[in-house]
């Protein structure tokens, strides 16, 4: 079989994202869970109106937070499903050709659903870790001290029915995208009509800003990580100077973390892939002559509008929250201090998104720096 | 003129050096037509790409005029690329992503050339330049290479075995397209072959074998891509 063990391991993407997914959920499920058992000790109706409170917060972070990072975690798989396929269209192909059926093929594509069981089990196993600090972080002196308790129904529904659901998932996109004739994938991947069509004859723009356009064009997907990473970079790491004043020292150190590791990790994949995939390009432009500089800009520089819309987002998203945590979730707790846009935070994190990501940028243009102009005759 | 001499070419460390090119010296003029002649692991590819800039050489020197080559940088070897040579490949190459047009743009932004798609005419594709390298033939994609390489007005055309993937019909086609725009556009032409029917269209034969030069011959009638036998 042409999908191993190892394949699973190689999504280093989809077993961080879907770990913060279930620790996120894992966590704030479990605290609420653990409420129920106070709830008949309640006396006074602001402990109640803190109760109810405390439990319309857990379920809105878990909708927001964990369903945003399950619904990355399924593109995610997608992309790299489809990324699979691309690169082993041979091998898919002679199988094909050899008689093997669609279901034979695609069923080995389980496999990729192991690697939410892998992120699924280390974010569980993390957030029993920490639950004792964010308990204690959590208890309010005005409401009984809540304690941790284990779920067993949370391991059916945060570990071992996502794994089913996403093995499930991988073989049912693997059959649909092995539908085609075995030619098809027995061709190389230049040989197949590429999706952009009506491209203007070429007045208008050099080459360089044409090849910077149809980069870009080319993996849409690629727009969605890269929006996606800046996006939790911004969102995340201004929560969590917020939630260091309004919540929790803790909260916003777990928030802050899960947000550099998604961000990171995103773009990562994002760029890895995008420069990867232009390695022949790149090649066959420095053979013709252009610099290293050109090669990089037509290949990056697409893709920075991308990061800043979507650090935009997070920023509107990050603000929209915690009004709406504040001014609906909280709205009948007293003593929760007044929430504002805080400008320094923004300013901050935004010229540290800057530095990291042209830091990041740069060492890929080193990378790209270092293909060879024989890459081209490496066939 | 490009005058090489005494150039040596290993690859492999230590006890698996492999010695490519062993003291190869040759000249080829402005206009001239040379083909490089050898069986497979002669040492004519990696000539070719020593030649041309892609590789460095162990030892010897490569002069283009009075322009020396073996001694510059990686970034002054990218610009002497820029500047004189254009490639073509057994694959071709093209930017899948890129239609006709802009693919042979890729060469005409170079030499700032805004008269591009003269080029294209003159191979013939005048009526496909929106269309994608995946809806050309093989014989029309690399006629986009020839025009992508031509377009960025180089001294000099390498070509590595053009013909290695094209049917007869369409092999000849092509070289004859080459040869009328050798004539209309005045480059060098260094084609590396192991094809011995197309060292007849050339006015210069190097033939190659174990990493030297056997001998070295000039045609005294050159013949047309139709005229040869394949």
């Amino acid at each position: 079989m042409v999908i191993s063990l190892k394949n699973a391991a190689k999504l280093i993407g989809i077993i961080l994202i879907s770990g913060c997914a279930v620790f996120v959920c894992t966590l704030f499920i479990n605290y609420s869970m653990d409420l129920v058992s106070i709830k008949d000790q309640l006396s006074s109706e602001y402990a109640i109106a803190l109760y109810d409170a405390q439990v319309l917060q857990g379920k809105f972070i878990c909708i927001i937070s964990g369903g945003c990072l399950s619904i990355t975690s399924v593109v995610m798989l997608f992309f790299y499903i489809k990324n699979y396929i691309d690169t082993h269209r041979k091998e898919l192909g002679i199988l094909k050709a050899l008689g093997y059926s669609n279901l034979k093929i695609a069923s080995g594509f389980w496999v990729f659903g192991l690697s939410i069981f892998i992120g699924a089990a280390l974010g569980f196993s993390l957030c029993f870790l920490v639950m004792p600090i964010v308990y204690e972080a959590l208890n309010n002196v005005d409401m009984p001290e809540v304690t941790i308790h284990f779920h067993f129904i949370l391991v059916l529904y945060l570990v071992i029915l996502p794994t089913v659901l996403f093995a499930f998932i991988s073989v049912y996109f693997s059959f649909r995208k092995l539908k085609c004739p075995p030619l098809d994938l027995l061709r190389e991947k230049n040989q197949t009509v590429p999706k952009i069509r009506k491209q203007r004859l070429g007045k208008e723009l050099s080459f360089l800003q044409e090849l910077k356009k149809s980069t870009l064009r080319s993996r849409t997907s690629l727009i969605f990580f890269i929006c996606f990473a800046s996006f939790c970079y911004s969102a995340m790491l201004q929560m969590s100077f917020s939630m260091d004043e309004l919540a929790s020292r803790v909260m916003a150190v777990i928030t802050g973390s899960i947000g550099i590791i998604l961000a990171t990790t995103t773009l990562f994949l994002g760029i890895t892939t995008v420069v990867n995939a232009n390695t022949k390009n790149i090649s066959m432009m420095r053979v013709f002559g252009y610099s290293l500089n050109e090669c990089s800009k037509a290949i990056l520089n697409g893709y920075r509008s991308i990061a800043y819309i979507g650090f935009a987002i997070g920023t509107a998203y990050q603000y929209l929250l915690f009004k709406i945590m504040l001014d609906i979730v909280f709205k009948d707790v007293d003593n929760i201090p007044e929430y504002s846009f805080d400008f320094p935070v923004f300013l901050g994190v935004l010229i540290s998104f800057v530095i990291i990501y042209e830091i990041i940028m740069y060492g890929y243009s080193i990378r790209i720096s270092r293909i060879s102009v024989k890459e081209i005759m490496l066939d | 003129m490009i005058r090489v001499d005494n150039i040596t070419k290993s690859y492999g460390k230590k006890t698996n050096k492999f010695m490519v090119l062993k003291g190869v010296s040759l000249k080829i003029n402005d206009d001239e037509f040379a083909v490089i002649l050898g069986p497979s692991g002669s040492g004519k590819s990696t000539l070719l790409n020593v030649i041309s800039g892609l590789e460095h050489p162990d030892s010897g020197t490569i002069n283009y005029e009075t322009k020396e080559i073996t001694a510059l940088s990686d970034k002054d070897l990218t610009l002497f690329r820029k500047e004189y040579i254009g490639f073509i490949f057994q694959q071709y190459y093209l930017l899948p992503n890129l239609n006709v047009d802009k693919n042979v743009k890729m060469g005409a932004d170079l030499a700032n050339n805004r008269d591009y798609r003269d080029v294209i005419k003159a191979v013939g594709l005048e009526d496909n330049l929106r269309k994608f390298p995946s809806e050309l033939s093989g014989g029309e994609q690399q006629r986009v290479s020839v025009a992508r390489a031509l377009a960025k007005n180089p001294k000099v055309l390498f070509l590595d075995e053009p013909t290695g993937a094209l049917d007869e019909e369409t092999g000849r086609s092509l070289l004859d397209y080459i040869c009328k725009l050798q004539k209309e556009y005045h480059f060098a032409i260094v084609m590396v072959t192991h094809n011995t029917n197309i060292a007849e269209m050339a006015n210069t034969v190097i033939k190659m074998n174990s990493g030297k030069i056997l001998e070295t011959f000039k045609n005294n009638k050159q013949k047309s891509a139709y005229e040869i036998g394949w």
